[in-house]
């Protein structure tokens, strides 16, 4: 149970000091970008080209700021499922359910990102770039599978739990 | 469910309440609710030899097949 409290706790310190101010500054990053479009020089300092049409940077923005949010869905409902394991319910519906929302959210935005990021090189530095080494997308796609085969394994489990309570 | 269990049918011929049976085959009265309203998925041999054992009876007044 140590381990759990160890895990929740900084589950809670990543989405207090990460998930929510990524949401509200995201949210009014976004909204400033359209009056102020010099803030999207930090494209540049991020490694792309900064001749890029002012709308296509803008547009890029507003699609990261969409994956950070998928994300921190994902975190959201993981911390929920959390709150479950401490009230010693780990096979509650609401859990397996999770697990496999989770997985194909990170599915879904890591081949989105890989997809997006393949564009942006084009885009942005006129380069064909493919990552055949270990690559955070890679990571996030094997994370999602893993979450929907939990999401399966808490099923089986849930089903052997009832059948062996409901043997007399 | 295909299989009936006739237990209330051997307690009421014995004259015999569910948590006096319970309580001789030392299983909880939930756990004897479970089985006799058809709830349960399995009886382990153990409950049947006990039950059996109790009411003198065989596994067959108990267990009925019916098909669905």
């Amino acid at each position: 149970m140590r381990k759990l409290i160890i895990l929740n706790t900084i589950i809670d310190f990543i989405w207090i000091l990460s998930c929510i101010p990524i949401l509200i500054l995201g949210f009014g990053f976004i909204i400033y970008m359209f009056f102020n479009p010099e803030i999207l020089e930090i494209w540049q300092t991020n490694g792309f080209d900064s001749n890029a049409p002012i709308w296509i940077k803008q547009f890029a923005t507003v699609i990261f700021y969409g994956i950070a949010c998928g994300l921190i869905f994902a975190v959201f409902l993981f911390r929920k499922t959390l709150c479950y394991f401490r009230r010693k319910k780990p096979f509650d519906s609401y859990v397996i359910e999770s697990y496999n929302t989770i997985g194909k959210i990170l599915i879904g935005l890591s081949l989105f990102s890989m997809v997006f990021m393949f564009m942006m090189q084009l885009v942005f530095n006129s380069k064909l770039v493919i990552d055949l080494g270990v690559s955070p997308y890679l990571l996030l796609l094997s994370l999602g599978l893993f979450f929907m085969v939990l999401s399966e394994s808490f099923k089986i489990a849930k089903h052997a739990k009832n059948d062996s309570e409901l043997t007399i | 469910m295909a299989i009936l269990i006739n237990l209330d049918i051997q307690l009421a011929k014995r004259d015999m309440k569910s948590y006096e049976l319970a309580e001789q085959i030392g299983i909880t009265t939930a756990n004897l609710s479970i089985l006799k309203t058809g709830k349960a998925r399995a009886i382990r041999f153990s409950t049947l030899e006990a039950i059996c054992k109790v009411l003198d009876c065989q596994p067959a007044d108990i267990l009925e097949y019916v098909p669905d």
